[in-house]
């Protein structure tokens, strides 16, 4: 349905996205994960023929994008990172604005903005100024807007950043609804692995411009299938503690949570006895150990050295 | 298209600060100007006080005596040579000037004092006369010659204008210019109706060259301060239009707002449109209402007909149209660049030099000519002298050459707009 083939993109010397190959099949969700920078915002706004790459194509149902953007608009719906709309308009001002430049009018504008303001569930504040929204409820009239003309495929750019629990949760739910009861396509960028998890079938992640790795959740975890990760956390930091036990034969990475660390193994390495010893010597109070399977945080770690959110 | 304008006017509209600033300050400063520098203008003449030295160095008589005895031998019927004597008896330029001066309105603002020539320099060095009119010997009959005759060069009167009192001595010398410019076109127009068969090419070719487009002698009333800046403070105000719709649309690009758009499938140029449609609507309003304003809480252009109201919508129309090429070529380059700066630079700047060179703060007659000149091609002062004249009773035709000036600059700047905004990111 899209594809992008060794997309491109360099901005005078600097290389934002480098050889991307990506594709997304109809009615599915596909996470483009990444930490800030990793050019997911670039990848998507060539994607959503927004920037011209500097080489390689994107095709929509095998025609290219770059070639003739319109072969893709009208079926787009993007949802950028930054609230994309008039907040000295109403939420009704707004959506009756973009409605009527995607060529809606009349009953069938009217009959649109009320479906979408139902799926965001802003019916009833539809004729507040966007500026008096709270942060959650601007970002779901950002998506209602790109939900207007009833779009084959959604492009979300980080659409939680910034708001409160309360909000991503609707969010999430809204989008996973859309996906799987409406069968609308998705592409959702973010740094959050725990959303990219819940909502997305297959995954790409991204880093320093290039897709590191992809496929489904399992597949993924399953690059570090062998390893599980010991999470120890404890009353405070102990820094000797720390150089201790990444000493220990058999520990692969040691990485310093906000209190205590976490260590990647080979399984059944049987690492807990020496950890709670080495506690022991140090007095460290240990409040909590659990061992895990494997997850994309990990993976990235594993692939990049690096968290997601550094 | 009509979504563009409504969106435009509501994001407006709903800006309260700046839409105090385009319709609240303009009065503001109306009435601050307007009763500030009441002196400046015809208006209101009773704080026109002109200290005049005439040197006459003609005698009047003579003159006239010279003159008849040159008709009389002439080649001409006897009743045509009576005519002419008599109507250089009425005309007499010097006579004419003189019973101008004695008229009650002129009297009371200009005082005259005979004067020989060394008196009248140092009383001008003096600083007890503003400026010193000189007579020339032989003006009566080389006037009358030229005048009535067609014959020699005529003659010239000439004004000394003091430095120390530049006002009233400018405003003494347009008096004089303007005198003898209605001599001049009274003569031409006397020329024309008595000898049918001179052609119409010829009469407007004596019209022009010897008017030059400056008449301003007509039967309305001289535009009052008021009147002035009212115009004046709109036509400027409406400049800041053009930067707001630009300041406008770069919230739109870095919001992405823009891109929003593009993705509509919306042909770009049909943006760059809506914002010179916008802009223009924009103007349009602004002027109306700072017009109704002055007109009710003011009353300045009291007692106007309708006719002249509806010359002032064209104008303003035309203007506002002008402007809306200005609001696209400051948007385009907005868009082109990415940055804010342009519109800060002509809201912060360039306004105010337009408004100072189109007349907006100071008639550009009272700056050096330099102002005026450049003034002609602002917009703002393209429409500040065309609404002045059509306040001033003058015709369609005197105004049409301003207007078209205005659509001119509005083509120039739309047409410039779509070369930088096809130069924009490609997209």
């Amino acid at each position: 349905m899209l594809e992008t083939t060794n997309l491109k993109k360099t901005f005078k010397k600097d290389i934002a996205v480098n050889d991307v190959n990506l594709y997304l099949d109809k009615g599915e969700s596909v996470g483009l994960l990444g930490p800030n920078g990793a050019g997911k915002s670039t990848t998507i706004s060539m994607i959503s023929s927004l920037i011209k790459p500097t080489a390689g194509d994107v095709t929509w149902q095998g025609k290219s994008i770059v070639k003739d953007p319109s072969v893709i608009r009208l079926q787009l719906g993007v949802v950028p990172q930054e609230i994309a709309l008039y907040k000295e308009l109403t939420a009704n001002e707004n959506l009756k604005f973009f409605g009527r430049i995607y060529g809606l009018k009349g009953n069938l504008l009217n009959e649109r903005i009320a479906h979408v303001l139902d799926i965001v569930g802003l019916t009833e504040r539809k004729d507040e100024l966007v500026k008096n929204y709270s942060g959650g409820m601007q970002r779901r009239i950002n998506i209602a807007v790109a939900l207007l003309h009833e779009p084959e495929i959604i492009i979300m750019d980080e659409p939680t950043v910034g708001i409160d629990p309360q909000s991503r949760n609707y969010i999430l739910e809204m989008v996973q609804k859309l996906n799987r009861e409406n069968g609308m396509t998705v592409l959702y960028t973010s740094h959050y692995m725990e959303e990219v998890e819940r909502l997305c079938d297959r995954i790409y992640i991204m880093d320093h411009g290039k897709v590191i790795a992809s496929g489904t959740k399992q597949e993924l975890t399953g690059i570090l299938s062998n390893e599980e990760t010991i999470v120890l956390e404890l009353d405070r930091q102990y820094p000797q503690l720390l150089l201790q036990l990444a000493n220990i034969e058999n520990v692969l990475r040691i990485i310093e949570t906000e209190k205590g660390v976490k260590l990647i193994a080979p399984k059944k390495s049987r690492l807990l006895g020496k950890v709670f010893q080495m506690a022991e010597q140090h007095h460290a109070q240990i409040v909590s150990v659990n061992v895990q399977v494997p997850t994309l945080e990990d993976v990235f770690l594993h692939l990049t050295g690096r968290k997601l959110r550094d | 298209m009509l979504s563009f304008l409504k969106k435009d006017v509501l994001v407006l509209v709903r800006d309260r600060t700046e839409l105090l600033i385009l319709l609240l300050m303009p009065i503001i400063l109306t009435v601050i100007l307007g009763f500030a520098l009441k002196g400046m203008f015809g208006g209101e003449q009773s704080g026109l006080d002109i200290e005049v030295a005439i040197v006459n160095q003609d005698n009047t008589e003579i003159g006239l005596e010279d003159f008849s005895r040159k008709v009389s031998n002439l080649s001409l019927p006897e009743d045509a040579k009576n005519q002419l004597i008599e109507t250089a008896e009425i005309a007499a330029p010097f006579k004419v000037l003189e019973e101008f001066f004695e008229s009650k309105e002129i009297s009371e603002a200009i005082k005259v004092h005979d004067m020989k020539a060394a008196e009248a320099t140092e009383a001008l060095e003096a600083e007890e006369v503003d400026a010193v009119l000189t007579v020339p010997s032989g003006f009566t009959y080389q006037a009358l010659m030229k005048m009535l005759l067609d014959q020699g060069e005529g003659s010239e009167l000439l004004v000394e204008e003091g430095s120390h009192a530049l006002l009233s001595a400018s405003i003494f010398h347009d008096i004089v210019t303007s005198y003898v410019d209605t001599m001049n076109i009274e003569t031409a127009i006397a020329e024309a109706t008595e000898n049918l068969n001179l052609s119409t090419e010829r009469a407007s070719k004596v019209n022009q060259t010897e008017l030059g487009g400056k008449l301003t002698a007509t039967d309305e009333e001289a535009i009052s301060s008021m009147e002035y800046y009212a115009i004046g403070m709109a036509v400027m105000f409406a400049l800041y239009v053009a930067s707001t719709i630009a300041g406008k649309a770069y919230v739109e690009t870095y919001q992405h707002v823009f891109d929003r758009i593009l993705l509509s499938g919306k042909h770009p140029i049909l943006y760059l449109s809506g914002k010179a449609i916008s802009t223009s609507t924009l103007v349009f309003l602004q002027v109306v209402i700072l017009f109704a304003m002055a007109r009710f809480i003011l009353q300045a252009f009291s007692e106007k007909p309708l006719s002249f109201w509806i010359g002032m919508l064209v104008i303003t129309l035309l203007f506002a149209i002008c402007i809306g090429g200005f609001g696209a070529l400051l948007t385009a380059i907005t868009l082109r660049f990415k940055s804010n700066a342009l519109p800060a630079i002509f809201s912060g700047g360039i306004v105010s030099i337009f408004a100072l060179l189109g007349g907006s703060f100071v008639p550009t007659a009272n700056l050096p000519e330099v102002f005026g000149i450049l003034g002609n091609w602002t917009p703002n002062g393209i429409m500040l002298s065309a609404l002045q004249q059509w306040s001033q009773g003058l015709s369609v035709a005197f105004i049409t050459p301003l207007v078209v000036r205005l659509l001119i600059i509005a083509v120039i700047t739309f047409g410039m707009s779509l070369l930088v905004f096809s130069k924009r990111r490609a997209t």
